[in-house]
């Protein structure tokens, strides 16, 4: 499994092609912060492409190429903020309603949408691991390889995320 | 109570939700086919072409390969002289070539940390008879303070393309087919010599501006300069060939640049163009170098696709454009594919009522007409359906587009815009620009029955190309098509 940085680093060296392990890597939890934010499959699919382009076009200016993870996301956070101002707010909750009904796997009930939105809450560098954990479906042992962390640290950033989401969960159940 | 479990549990069951978009990963790629990281320009051998487009350091290239182009085809000569070989027999002296050699320097304009950025080596080595070749490329990655050169070499032979990463220490594998070998071979020559031979009328003033002796040979020494057309930038180019006019043989070349006020600047510099050279003995073999890592084999190697001018998706639709070709008449052949990629219902219906000449299959996108890429005036394409072919489960449609105005230069544009027609009740809202190059210049029957019929029997199940597409049909379907153009 190689790391994000040494995938970066490859990019940077003229081989655009390396960009699509990052892109792989990258498309469930990029999307799901997406649709957090937008509510429909289909602007969510289109935001992270915008998001993925925008961060190559960046990604001579990352300092830190083991924090991909986290600053792909807030890009994606960003692009999806500008594209649902660019919406109208009833324009919006229309898609957002559409998007249940029209799902053909009905897929992200309300209860799935609160557990998005708590992840999406957590603090970058938990929310990066959660993401590649679940999202991604890779080992704990992965995760700690692309992150560039150990094992021991992602395990205990996957502990600290569980009981924050829990406890947002509860409290939203209030 | 939500347990640690429950949450484990219920984040699992998003991501059940959530599923893997693979044609995101197409999308986001193939958008990147224009772009670059920022502050850096990334300069490859593969798809230079429309990388040259892109970046100073690339258009410098491109100076390179004009002027060998314009040394080439340039016309007018210096008759006064009466030499047993002028500018213009360079042409044919390469057409007949069954090998050709080139070897010198790429410098570079770059400071790295203070320093300047030391010239690199070119070297491609070009077998005709058998369509192999190994060429060298530079890769530049040039930030505003650091600057990173290194170097590659791609080999092609037989079933095999290798590629050999010097900076990283790496090779790779990948299989492709006789006809992708010769069109690599092909473009490899064509990066050289030809990609822009018709930029050379644009040279009208190439004269003879000496003669000198390089090795005890004399060679006359051949001048152009002309601006950059289609581009932002003031610059000017200046060419010089060194040709001997009593063996025709060619002893050096420079390409040098001039941007606004800033002095010359020395661009390439080729100390060897040799023809019919005799190639040395495992020049086309594929060994990894000591203390190189494989990334693969041949065994293990993955096929190259005809995918040439790459993919364009969003929101479920998808254009597909797998190879372009220019005819001589100015018309254009586009092999592509319009697709909804959510969908499960085959487009192959769409196909079965066409006619060679008649209208395009309504797919849910569709390529309509084209529209010259970087030229100001009015011309458009005009479409009208050849033929389709299918492969593994893939209908390609080929079609002809027509310009609708006067046959424009190459050196006016920089290939073509697809316009594009959404027949979907899909909301796509804007659909995002997309361009393919000029593609292979079809000049003759015999250039038409090597590439176009060979990229539609290379895309087609049983190998073959429909019967009734051929050079005179197709040009005449352009002329018919012009004439009801022009009613």
């Amino acid at each position: 499994m190689r790391t994000d940085a040494e995938l970066i680093n490859e990019v940077l060296d003229g081989e655009k092609e390396t960009f699509a392990v990052l892109v792989k890597r990258y498309e469930r939890p990029v999307r799901a912060v997406a649709l957090d934010v937008l509510g429909d499959y289909h602007s969510a699919s289109d935001i992270s492409q915008e998001a993925f382009v925008k961060a190559y076009e960046q990604l001579a200016g990352l300092r830190k190429p083991e924090a991909f993870g986290a600053w792909l996301m807030k890009i994606a956070h960003r692009c999806a903020l500008d594209s649902a101002r660019k919406k109208s707010r009833e324009h919006r909750l229309d898609m957002k309603a559409a998007a249940f009904i029209e799902n053909p796997d009905g897929q992200l009930d309300e209860e799935k949408q609160r557990l998005l939105a708590a992840v999406v809450k957590l603090p970058m560098s938990e929310k990066q691991v959660v993401m590649l954990r679940y999202l991604d479906d890779n080992s704990v042992k992965n995760v700690a390889e692309i992150v560039g962390r150990s094992v021991g640290t992602v395990t205990k950033q996957l502990s600290r995320a569980h009981k924050r989401l829990r406890k947002i969960l509860e409290r939203s159940e209030k | 109570m939500t347990s640690e479990e429950t949450i484990k549990e219920k984040l699992g069951e998003l991501a059940q939700a959530i599923s893997p978009d693979e044609k995101l990963i197409e999308n986001v790629m193939s958008r990147l086919d224009t772009k670059t990281t920022s502050g850096f320009s990334a300069v490859t051998t593969q798809n230079i072409w429309r990388t040259i487009m892109k970046s100073p350091i690339t258009k410098f290239a491109t100076a390179a390969a004009i002027m060998i182009a314009a040394v080439l085809l340039i016309t007018i000569l210096d008759k006064s002289a009466a030499p047993a070989y002028g500018i213009t027999d360079v042409p044919e002296l390469f057409r007949k070539a069954r090998a050709v050699h080139i070897q010198g320097w790429v410098h570079f304009n770059l400071t790295d940390n203070g320093r300047k950025v030391p010239k690199a080596p070119v070297e491609r080595w070009i077998d005709l008879e058998n369509g192999r070749a190994r060429f060298t490329g530079t890769i530049v990655n040039a930030g505003p303070e650091q600057v990173k050169v290194t170097i590659k070499e791609t080999i092609l032979s037989g079933q095999y393309k290798m590629v050999i990463y010097h900076g990283r220490k790496q090779a790779v594998f990948y299989r492709m087919s006789d006809y992708q070998r010769m069109l690599k071979t092909h473009d490899c020559l064509q990066d050289m010599f030809g990609r822009l031979f018709d930029k050379i009328e644009d040279l009208h003033n190439i004269v003879k501006t000496g003669r000198e002796e390089i090795d005890g040979v004399a060679y006359d020494v051949w001048t152009c300069e002309f601006k950059e057309t289609a581009s932002d930038l003031e610059r000017i180019n200046r060419y010089k060939y060194w040709l001997s006019p009593t063996t025709g043989e060619s002893g050096r070349f420079q390409s040098w640049y001039k941007n606004g006020d800033e002095p010359w600047r020395l661009g390439h510099d080729y100390y060897a163009i040799e023809r019919d050279v005799e190639i040395p003995e495992g020049i086309f073999a594929m060994e990894i170098p000591e203390g190189y890592e494989a990334v693969n084999s041949k065994d293990t190697a993955g096929p190259l696709e005809l995918n040439e001018q790459g993919y364009l998706g969003k929101s479920g639709l998808a254009v597909d454009a797998r190879i372009s070709f220019t005819l001589s008449d100015g018309s254009v052949i586009l092999g592509w594919r319009g697709v909804d990629t959510e969908s499960t219902v085959s487009t192959g219906e769409l196909f079965e009522e066409l006619k060679f000449g008649g209208a395009l299959p309504k797919l849910p996108i569709e390529v309509y007409a084209l529209k010259p890429r970087g030229w100001t005036g009015n011309t458009a394409y005009t479409a009208r359906h050849l033929v389709c072919t299918r492969k593994n489960d893939e209908v390609i449609e080929w079609s002809l587009y027509v310009p609708d105005g006067p046959r424009l230069k190459r050196s006016e544009m920089f290939g073509y815009e697809l316009l594009c027609r959404i027949n979907s009740e899909r909301q796509v809202g804007r659909w995002p620009g997309m361009s393919v190059d000029h593609g292979i210049k079809i000049e003759t029957e015999e250039d038409f029955d090597i590439w176009v019929r060979g990229a539609m029997a290379e895309l087609s199940d049983d190998g073959k190309a429909p019967d009734e597409v051929s050079y005179q049909s197709v040009l005449q379907l352009a002329e018919r098509t012009r004439e009801s153009l022009a009613q």
